[in-house]
This record gives C-alpha cells, sequence and structure tokens, in this order.
C-alpha cells in the first residue's frame, strides 16, 4: 500500500532512487509501450478500467440504487453477473458505478501530490542549504508514519467522504513524491549542461523547468503509475475499514464494506468486487512495470 | 627455455560470440605453446581479446560464447574433450586464474579463511578444520603475507590491495596448480607492491609453475617474462623470446608498443604516439593484415594491396616470428 | 555496534519530538471542534464543555502540549477522548496480540518471498521465473481484504479447516492460537511476499555477473558451495533490507487483517478509535505505532549489519 522505503534512521542501504545518465534516460512513447509486452497488456487492461469508469457513469445495466433490481442475495447468473446483494441491487451496476468515485479518488491523489510532492522537491533539492534541511526532515518525518495508519488518521479528522480520502491520500503520497524530484534534482543540479545554463544568465525558474525537469520526468511517470495503483487499493482498503465512502453511494471501497456484512449469504460480492479491484491495480501495475522497463532497462524485469 | 614436451599447446583456438545471427570472433585462430616453468607474456591493448584468451583455456568464456580448438592439450590431455565435471577439477586445482582486481573476486561474506580453504575442500575433500586451517596457513605464508593468522579471520574489505592480491594468488596456489593465468595481476596495485608481487610470481616459476601473463604493460614483460607473445586483434602478431622481441621487434605493432616505452635512463622516444588512431572492435576487425589501417609502415611504404587483402602467413615453426608481410623491417 | 545505536536514537528523538509536535497539531489546530464532532447531534453545549473540561482540553495550548509529552516521555498516553480511561493500559494489553500477528506475518513473508525470489532470480528467464514474476505482479495488485476474505470463504467455510477469526492467547492454549493465527498470517504472507521476491530476484540475478562468482567458477568449486556460499549468503543481505522498507506496508496490512478476522491487536484498536472519532486515542496510536516502526527499523539495520561484514557500525 502507501508506505515505502524507511527513511528514518538516515543510511538506508541499497535503496536509492536511481537518476539516470544524462540523455540515457530513455523516452516513454508509445512505440516503445506497444513493443513491451507487459507495458502493453497493461495499458489495455487500464485502458478498459477506465472505460468501464467512463462508461458507468453514464449507463449501468440497472440502476445502481435501485431495490429489487432482482431477487435479493442472487448468486451470479445471466441477468446479474456478479449477483445482487441483500437490496436485490444489481452488483455489477454498482461495481460501473463505484468506478469513477474510486477512479477519481485515486487520480486525485496523485494528481494533488504529484504537484504538492514535485514543488517541495524542486525547492529543497534546487535551494539547498537550510530549506532542504527542513524539508527534508519534514519528509522524513511523515514517511515514518506507516501510510494507511496515516491516511486513516487524516480521514478520521475529516467526515468519510471521496474527498477526504483523496486529501488524506495526497498528504500520504507526497512525501515519496517529493524525496524522488529531490534527490533527481541533487543529482543534476550539478552536471555541466545545468551550469552551463547558470552560466548563461537563466534564471531559476527557467532552469528548473527547462534543464532539471525533463531529466526527473520519466522516473516521474513511473512513480504516477505506481501511486495510481496504491490508490486504488488504499480507497478500496479505507472503504473496506468503514471510514472512506460511505453506503448507499457506490465505490469500490463502500462495496466492499458491505461484501463485508453480508460474507456468508452474498460471497460474490466481496469476491467480484475485489476481483474488479484486481484487475484495475494489475493492469496499473503492469503499466507501471513496464514503463519502469522503458525508462531504465536494467531495473531488474525480463525484458519482452 | 622451450621444453620438448610443452605444458599447455593449443592449435587454431577460436573464441566467437554469437550476435545477431553472425559470430564475432573475440580470440580467431590462434596457436601457441606455453612450456614448463616459464613465464609467457600475452600482452595486448584492451579489447585484444587477450584476457578472453586466458579464460578460455579453462573453457570459461562468457555466455553464450564459444570455444573452438583443432587441439587443446594440457598435460596430456585434451581440454576440448573434457565435460563440465572434468573441467571442474582441473579449474582451481591444476589451471588458475588470478585476476586485476581481486577484491571484487572474493566473495565479500565470507573469511579469508574460509575462502581459501573452500578450494581444497571441494577438490581434495578434506573435512577437517585442524588440517584445512594448517593448509590456508601455509599457502599465506608461501606468498608472504604477514599476520597470517589475524588475517585469516579476516574479510576481503578488511585487507590492503597487496594484501588482497596475495591471498587471490595463495587461493590460486594452495592445489599446486601447474599452470597460472594471470590477468593484469598488478595493474591495481601501487609500484612497490607491483614489484613486490612481480618477484612472487618469479618465485612461483621457480618452483616449476607456468604461468601466463596476460598485460598491457611491456615493461612488466621484460621484468619477468621468459617468452612473449603480442596479440592484436585477436590474433597473436608476433612471438618469440623476451630477448628476441625486444631487441629485434619484427612486427610495426611491436616496435610501437617498444617505441612508447620510456626507457629508464636512455633518451626519450622521438615518437611517442607511436601507434595512431584507436583499436578495433571484434565486430569489425580490419581486412588482411588486421593492423594496417594504424600500420605505420604501410603508409610509409605507400600502402601497398597485399596488406589490404592477404592474411600474412608467418612462419610459426621458428622461435621469433612475425605475421607481417614486411617482418623485420620497421621504420626505426 | 553501541555507539551506533546511541547515535541513531540521538537522531531519532528529534524525529519523535518533531511527530508529537504534528500529532498535537492534527488534534487540536484543525477546524471545528473535535468533540462536538464526535458527539455529533447529541452533543449538547454543556456535555461538549463538560468533557472538554475533563479531558483537560479547555488548557492553554502549550500547557496541553507540554503535560501530553511529558506523559509520553514516562510511558502515559493520555486518556481516551470518550471514555476516559488512560490509554497506556488498554495498548499494553493489545499488544502480545499483534507483535504475535505481526512476526506470524513475516515468518509467512520470508518463507514464501525469499525462496520465490531466489530461485526466480537465479534461474532468471527460466520456467520457473516465468510462472513466478508474473505470479508476484498480481500477487501485488491483490488487496489483503480480498485475499482474506477468500481464505476465509475456502479454508473457513467451505473446508472448515481453521477458524474464520477471533484470539486466543498463546498461553490460555497454543493450539488453537496458532489454529487463528495461520489465516491471518497466511494472508500477510501472500499479499507482502511479492515485494520481497521481487527484490530478492533482482538482487539475485545480479549476483549473477558478480566477478566473485565467476572467480568461484575459475577455482572448480562444487556447484553446492556456489549456491550455498556465494548466492545464498549473498542474496540473503536485501531480504533484511526489504523487511525493514516495507515494514509500513506490513503494518498497513495488519490494519486490514486485524479487521477483517476480529483480531484484537493495536491495529484493531486504532480502527475502533477512528470510527468512534477518539482523535485523542487516535493520536496516541499513531505515536505509538510510529514508535515500533522506528525501533523495529533500526532493528533491521542492526541485523543486516552483522550479516554483512562490510557494514560498519
Amino acid at each position: 500500500m502507501a508506505s515505502v522505503p524507511s527513511m528514518v534512521p538516515g543510511r538506508t542501504p541499497g535503496l536509492r532512487v536511481r537518476v539516470l545518465p544524462t540523455g540515457g534516460a530513455r523516452r516513454i512513447t508509445l512505440h516503445a509501450i506497444v513493443h513491451h509486452r507487459r507495458a502493453f497488456l497493461g495499458a489495455i487492461l487500464t485502458a478498459i478500467v477506465l472505460l468501464i469508469g467512463v462508461v458507468g457513469a453514464f449507463w449501468t445495466p440497472y440502476d445502481p440504487m435501485t431495490f429489487n433490481a432482482g431477487p435479493a442475495f442472487s448468486p451470479p447468473d445471466l441477468a446479474h453477473p456478479i449477483g445482487t446483494d441483500v437490496y436485490g441491487r444489481d452488483i455489477l451496476s454498482r461495481v460501473m458505478a463505484g468506478a469513477q468515485v474510486s477512479l477519481l479518488v485515486s487520480a486525485g491523489a496523485v494528481g494533488g501530490s504529484l504537484v504538492a510532492g514535485t514543488i517541495i522537491g524542486l525547492l529543497a533539492g534546487y535551494l539547498g542549504g537550510f530549506v532542504d534541511v527542513l524539508l527534508t526532515r519534514v519528509v522524513d518525518i511523515m514517511l515514518a508514519i506507516p501510510g494507511l495508519v496515516l491516511a486513516l488518521g487524516i480521514v478520521t479528522l475529516l467526515s468519510p467522504s471521496a474527498l477526504s480520502v483523496t486529501v488524506a491520500l495526497i498528504a500520504v503520497y507526497t512525501w515519496q513524491f517529493a524525496r524522488i524530484v529531490r534527490s533527481s534534482v541533487v543529482a543534476v543540479r550539478h552536471r555541466p549542461y545545468v551550469e552551463a545554463a547558470k552560466g548563461l544568465g537563466s534564471s531559476g525558474v527557467s532552469i528548473v523547468f527547462r534543464d532539471i525537469f525533463p531529466s526527473v520526468l520519466p522516473v516521474l511517470i513511473v512513480q504516477v503509475a505506481t501511486a495510481f495503483a496504491w490508490g486504488i487499493l488504499d480507497e478500496a482498503s479505507i472503504g473496506f475499514l468503514g471510514l472512506g465512502v460511505q453506503p448507499p453511494s457506490p465505490s469500490w471501497g463502500s462495496l466492499l464494506i458491505e461484501g463485508r456484512q453480508y460474507l456468508y449469504d452474498a460471497p460474490w460480492l466481496p469476491i467480484g468486487a475485489g476481483a474488479v479491484v484486481v484487475i484495475a491495480v494489475l493492469g496499473v501495475n503492469l503499466l507501471g512495470d513496464g514503463l519502469r522497463d522503458i525508462v531504465d532497462p536494467r531495473s531488474g524485469g525480463t525484458r519482452s | 627455455m622451450i621444453e620438448i614436451k610443452p605444458l599447455i599447446s593449443v592449435e587454431n583456438l577460436t573464441v566467437e560470440f554469437p550476435v545477431r545471427g553472425s559470430a564475432v570472433r573475440a580470440v580467431d585462430d590462434v596457436s601457441f605453446e606455453v612450456g614448463h616453468g616459464e613465464i609467457v607474456g600475452l600482452v595486448g591493448e584492451s579489447a585484444s581479446g587477450k584476457s578472453t584468451l586466458g579464460l578460455s583455456l579453462m573453457r570459461m568464456v562468457p555466455s553464450p560464447g564459444r570455444v573452438r580448438a583443432r587441439r587443446m592439450e594440457f598435460d596430456g590431455r585434451d581440454l576440448s574433450a573434457l565435460d563440465e565435471s572434468q573441467l571442474r577439477q582441473i579449474r582451481g586445482s591444476e589451471i588458475s586464474l588470478i585476476v586485476q582486481d581481486a577484491l571484487a573476486t572474493m566473495n565479500p561474506v565470507t573469511t579469508v579463511l574460509e575462502q581459501i580453504t573452500e578450494v581444497v575442500r571441494d577438490h581434495e575433500g578434506v573435512r577437517s578444520r585442524r588440517v584445512l586451517r594448517a593448509r590456508a596457513a601455509q599457502a599465506l605464508r608461501d606468498v608472504q603475507l604477514p599476520d597470517v593468522e589475524i588475517n585469516l579471520r579476516r574479510y576481503p574489505h578488511e585487507l590492503s590491495g597487496g594484501m588482497q592480491q596475495r591471498v587471490a594468488i595463495a587461493q590460486g596456489l594452495i592445489l599446486g596448480p601447474k599452470l597460472i593465468i594471470a590477468d593484469e595481476p598488478t595493474t591495481a596495485l601501487d609500484v612497490t607492491v607491483q614489484a613486490q608481487i612481480l618477484s612472487l610470481l618469479k618465485q612461483i616459476r621457480d618452483g616449476g609453475t607456468s604461468i601466463i601473463f596476460v598485460t598491457h604493460d611491456l615493461a612488466t614483460v621484460a621484468e619477468i617474462c621468459d617468452r612473449v607473445l603480442v596479440m592484436y586483434a585477436g590474433r597473436i602478431v608476433e612471438s618469440g623470446t623476451v630477448a628476441e622481441v625486444f631487441a629485434e621487434p619484427q612486427h610495426p605493432y611491436t616496435q610501437g608498443l617498444l617505441a612508447s616505452l620510456l626507457p629508464l635512463g636512455g633518451d626519450p622516444p622521438k615518437r611517442l604516439d607511436a601507434i595512431s588512431g584507436q583499436p578495433p572492435r571484434p565486430e569489425a576487425w580490419p581486412s588482411g593484415c588486421r593492423f594496417h589501417p594504424r600500420c605505420p609502415l604501410w603508409k610509409s611504404k605507400g600502402e601497398p594491396e597485399i596488406c589490404v587483402n592477404e592474411d600474412p602467413q608467418p612462419d610459426e615453426s621458428r622461435t621469433h616470428w612475425a605475421a607481417c608481410h614486411f617482418a623485420g623491417e620497421g621504420v626505426r | 555496534m553501541l555507539r551506533y545505536i546511541v547515535n541513531r536514537l540521538l537522531i531519532v528523538v528529534p524525529l519523535l519530538l518533531a511527530l508529537t509536535v504534528l500529532l498535537f497539531l492534527y488534534v487540536h489546530a484543525v477546524p471545528g471542534d473535535p468533540i462536538a464532532g464526535m458527539l455529533g447531534p447529541n452533543g449538547t453545549p454543556e456535555l461538549v464543555a463538560q468533557i472538554r473540561a475533563d479531558r483537560g482540553l479547555d488548557r492553554p495550548l502549550l500547557e496541553q502540549y507540554w503535560s501530553w509529552l511529558s506523559g509520553l516521555v514516562t510511558g502515559d498516553l493520555g486518556v481516551s477522548l470518550i471514555s476516559g480511561q488512560d490509554i497506556t493500559p488498554i495498548v499494553i494489553a493489545r499488544i502480545p496480540a499483534t507483535l504475535q500477528l505481526t512476526f506470524a506475518g513475516l515468518f509467512f513473508v520470508i518463507l514464501i518471498g525469499f525462496p520465490a525470489g531466489y530461485l526466480a532470480g537465479k534461474h532468471k528467464g527460466g520456467w520457473l521465473d516465468r510462472i513466478l514474476s508474473p505470479a508476484a505482479l498480481i500477487g501485488l495488485s491483490m488487496p489483503a481484504f480480498w485475499v482474506g476474505t477468500l481464505l476465509i470463504l475456502v479454508l473457513g467455510v467451505q473446508l472448515r479447516w481453521f477458524p474464520t477469526g477471533g484470539y486466543v492467547a498463546f498461553e490460555d492454549n497454543a493450539w488453537q492460537s496458532l489454529r487463528l493465527t495461520l489465516m491471518p498470517a497466511l494472508v500477510l504472507g501472500i499479499t507482502l511476499s511479492p515485494f520481497l521476491a521481487r527484490m530478492v530476484r533482482a538482487s539475485t540475478a545480479e549476483l549473477a555477473h558478480e566477478p566473485f562468482i565467476v572467480q568461484a567458477r575459475t577455482r572448480g568449486l562444487l556447484p553446492g558451495t556456489i549456491s550455498r556460499r556465494y548466492l545464498l549468503r549473498n542474496a540473503i543481505l536485501p531480504v533484511v533490507i526489504v523487511i525493514g522498507m516495507q515494514l509500513g506496508t506490513l503494518i498497513g496490512g495488519q490494519v486490514i487483517v486485524e479487521q477483517l478476522f476480529n483480531w484484537p491487536g493495536v491495529a484493531r484498536l486504532l480502527i475502533e478509535g477512528a470510527v468512534r472519532r477518539d482523535y485523542l486515542l487516535v493520536q496516541s496510536l499513531i505515536f505509538v505505532i510510529a514508535v515500533i516502526y522506528i525501533v523495529i527499523n533500526l532493528l533491521t539495520e542492526v541485523v543486516h549489519a552483522s550479516l554483512d561484514p562490510r557494514v560498519r557500525l
């Protein structure tokens, strides 16, 4: 889920952000994705899941909120591919309608933390000195709290809703982005082409965005994919704990808490809704894995 | 120096690496012999195939490389006919390899004692800790490592560079091999330690062990070798005793290498850039004599066709020969 | 070694101090009144004021922080917002159950993750790798609650091999306690081992190119010696680091698993506190969990140093 390496006591052997050699960072192109088996499979799965989210926003086989669309606790059959729940609502329709909430929460969490983390990382890495020390400490502290625990703490404080889950996840993911960006910037800052740009009198802002940011970009893209997968998992987990989007409005998280209540009567609900989560996360993970391979062929995967 | 019956005798050895459908020959059709108790220098630039040649004598080239040879006779056995388990018995016990970066070749998580004794255990089946320890201590004393008892308990990274190299040599020597392939064993060391290691190798030779000394440094060749093989672009281009080759180099490449040596106390050489240009890559060996694009002799002779079109065919039965159409002419 | 630990603690102490500030602000600097929020529509102003006075929340902020902090130093975690009970004994009562599950989970993580990663890395590209690598990616994509639900349905409901939830202390009934631990621990193992497996696979595959492995072959060592003393002993090194890295995820997974299996641990207490909006309880529990996290992290570093002679503490 959310939390990643221990920053806590300073040295973390063996875990460094790999900064790619200047110009050596492979570009992520459509061509590269299509020709990479895992990236391509991941992209297709992700696209299907996104499509379900979009379609589910406008059309579902049954109204996701209507009771007695079928008999209660109907096991999967042709009319209801994942069965019905305690109120006879069609689970497939609810999964489709819930997709948009889950995907939006995840996308919002990734977008928000990407922006916040990038700003923090750029500031710390580029300005250095006191600002760097301070921001790095803050990142350390935040990463010292296990991700899901931090998210729960924040959700508790706000009212349980899609927005609070998004905010909580931003507060969890930002630091990882900040750390990646910072170490990339520090590694790049003293490279000759950046020094040259400084020598030519470029302003700080333009150096950051024209010379530094592009070299950080591939690593960030990979991290975005990873975080998006976390987002889907974490939204579902928080929902499962009963602290996320509240029933009856559907999200993958809220479906799961209903599923838990009727585990023995309607096992297809948690299994089916969970399987959709697995497929969505698997797609994004495949894509992220493939992108990492494309960006950095040495990262360890079997190339295909 | 050459014995009647050599220790190892290689005919038409080729090492190939398949690359995108075709095969790249890192070592191309090489023949040579090493006699008992002699040090043969194998000299060449990087990518000349000298290290690959050394490894191929143990049939150990990195996959997917392939070793082919008409004959590879080592101490009365045909190396190319042995299977992997027979080869394993020869590796480390009869033929040892010592390489440049001793630290990188040692297991970082086990002690010197374990690293030296595991060879004895695996090859001779010795189990007794007491015997193994005594053997290891003796091996380290043989290579003149100080404070043997303390160093046995140390980990590789706790030793100095010279000590690491001594331990590596002790590992290679402990089973009394007949042949040691020493691949630039002194390159990473500072000068005084280099001299100590070289004199150690000479002592080992005097004990009857043959050594193939792979290097790019002619000065060390002059210091310790009996014979020298000069390699260029996967082939041996000159072969002879050290005295012959240094006094009268016949191949323009050897002449260039010698000219770039700074003679001690003598006049500085006239041309430091005796060999201009980059060494060729195995994917694109030049045609004919592979040295011709960089050969000053070829240029001074008005770029004769024969060098571009025909492989030189030296008379390898002589003690001193060079693979050059104009061997011995030289531009001095 | 001792000096290293002391040095580390010197870094950790300011970190924890900053964390207390953050957690304190978390409860007090947020908009709205936490007590009113907790009580919801039942919260008459009188009741809110009474609870506030009871819990000492009407004192100046700095004074409140100071009393909380000095409490923490002496092991006093303060009182629950809802019940007013001391938190410390409640937490202590739950720690054995939590640690039992954590270590049982770690056991399965290593039992599944290390051999899978090692074998896949040793024979990279081979048939085993081609089964294990996709399996690891799928495992990485499976939420703990889903795996847990499946296990409950199959092993618990269908096959009736294991109880579907609950906890018995080990010293009360060892056999029953182990039976109850197996499924939740297995869930942690299945969902968290893929990450370890992938890291071990990558590092083992890289080992094959290390000069010391090549050199071991030129010395004619037996294949078994090379596997055991060269590959295996070096492949074990990253395990400890990965465990340290994954600790946060393990704790996150434990939150889910304790909830799913009705496991009366610290993580479940956190959920109970969160659901009932007991901010003071959540605040203290986050602190406790962060301390556990940091301490275990420190432990992994010490273990790593003792396994790898190159690391000096």
